[in-house]
């Protein structure tokens, strides 16, 4: 069984903290263990976070995905040789809150590729903090804004109190929009729910809605601090291994240009066997594929969502069609954009 | 029997060996069956990308894949992943199929 590992992002000041502190009331303090990542020299977010000695562990003076990622590593070791007996595996938590400044890609990575913490670590996911007054100005100007939008799997849209009600919605809309219908939290007039944030995580029918988010009217793309995102709607099942293959190549080659897929796509193997498999990476790195267990969680049309930059949705697209035509004599790939 | 929903512990995996996790539903020899002609498909979608490069793509023993040039250069790797890096490293060989 595998500890839980869940992974809180967001840009500086977004309320990341205030959240472990919601997290730790809703969840119990005996079923979790924070790790704190600070990106300068002194740390002080576990004092403000209320958790201190045995139940935070501080990661400073730099970021987990660049400089202090096998501090990180080292930290998450730690943890699960010393934890303590009693609670079941699956009902502990260890929650990375990371530095304003870091990219959850290299930390995701980092854990899905270590001999050891593979075997004891299952990400519950990333959930990203947006605060609610400074929304725009940040996903405007700071790229890595707009990679921890990207990387969500749920997001807590912070400090509501501060905003009326019409601003509120517009950015909740603007981030719906971004974030191609990601659940969307509140913290602030009330602490976030985090028992139905967890349950998000855990379900298929979050990771399967969000591949069908609704998309602006007429726009075939979404951009924002230099970040895009389309989405493909498959309109047939997918040969597994010719798609295989050609996402493998497509992400060795403009990993750093596609900084998330997700979604669900129509498969069919090579004996004719049709299902569903939810898709999940973060740039070049993907999580195993999963069977869409419940069809009653599938959206209408099964679509993949890409987020990148530098290059455009209708290559994406193109390249998918001619491998296919390449490689499966197959004319006229029924996909299409948003 | 599924062919594609695995549980691959290894990221960089994650588009091969996907019946390893699911073998126990499969009866027999149809695993040995599945994986081979698996494998035998994604060797001819690999080995009709590098064909202009002049490379042959190959399975090796332990489940990766062995690069052979016309010159007699080879390399041995184990993903799909490291077979992209290795095959533009060491044999300029850049599949790029968005320029397909």
């Amino acid at each position: 069984m595998s500890i839980n590992l869940l992974i809180v992002t967001g840009y500086l000041g977004s309320g990341k903290t205030t959240l472990l502190r919601e997290f730790k009331a809703a969840i119990g303090k005996a079923t979790c263990h924070f790790i704190i990542n600070e990106a300068g020299q002194v740390a002080l977010d576990q004092t403000t976070c209320d958790v201190v000695d045995d139940e935070a562990t501080v990661v400073a003076g730099g970021c987990a995905c660049c400089v202090k990622k096998q501090g990180l590593i080292d930290a998450l070791k730690d943890i699960i040789d010393n934890r303590r007996t009693g609670a079941r595996d699956n009902n502990v938590y260890i929650v990375i809150e990371t530095s304003g400044l870091a990219n959850p890609a290299p930390i995701v990575f980092s854990v899905t590729t270590d001999e050891y913490l593979r075997h004891h670590v299952r990400i519950a996911g990333v959930v990203c903090a947006i605060g609610s007054v400074e929304t725009m100005g940040a996903l405007e100007h700071y790229p890595s804004a707009g990679e921890q939008l990207a990387m969500a799997d749920a997001i807590v849209l912070t400090k509501t109190d501060r905003v009326d009600a019409s601003t509120l919605a517009r950015t909740r809309g603007h981030i719906a929009l971004q974030a191609s219908d990601c659940p969307i939290f509140l913290s602030g007039t009330t602490t976030v729910d985090w028992t139905s944030v967890l349950a998000s995580l855990g379900s298929h029918s979050s990771k399967t809605h969000m591949a069908a988010g609704p998309v602006q009217a007429g726009a075939t793309e979404n951009s924002h601090g230099g970040i895009t995102n389309c989405v493909l709607r498959i309109h047939e099942p997918l040969d597994w291994t010719a798609f295989g293959v050609w996402l493998s190549a497509l992400l060795a080659r403009h990993g750093e240009s596609i900084v998330r897929v997700k979604g669900v796509i129509p498969v069919i193997d090579w004996q004719g066997e049709r299902f569903h498999v939810l898709i999940n990476g973060v740039q070049h790195v993907m999580y195993p594929p999963e069977h869409v267990a419940h069809e009653q969680s599938l959206p209408k049309i099964p679509a993949l969502v890409f987020f990148f930059r530098s290059i455009s949705s209708h290559e994406i697209r193109r390249s998918l069609r001619q491998f296919y035509r390449s490689h499966l004599n197959v004319d006229d790939l029924n996909v299409s954009l948003d | 029997m599924c062919l594609v929903c695995a549980q691959i512990s290894a990221s960089d995996r994650w588009t091969r060996d996907p019946r390893d996790s699911n073998d126990q539903r499969v009866a027999g020899g149809a695993a040995s069956t599945s994986r081979h002609q698996e494998s035998a498909r994604r060797l001819k979608i690999l080995n009709a990308l590098v064909a202009s490069h002049r490379l042959k793509i190959r399975s090796d023993d332990a489940g990766g894949y062995l690069i052979a040039s016309m010159t007699g250069k080879t390399a041995s790797v184990s993903s799909l992943d490291e077979l992209w890096y290795t095959l533009r490293l060491r044999f300029a060989c850049v599949v790029d199929v968005l320029d397909s």
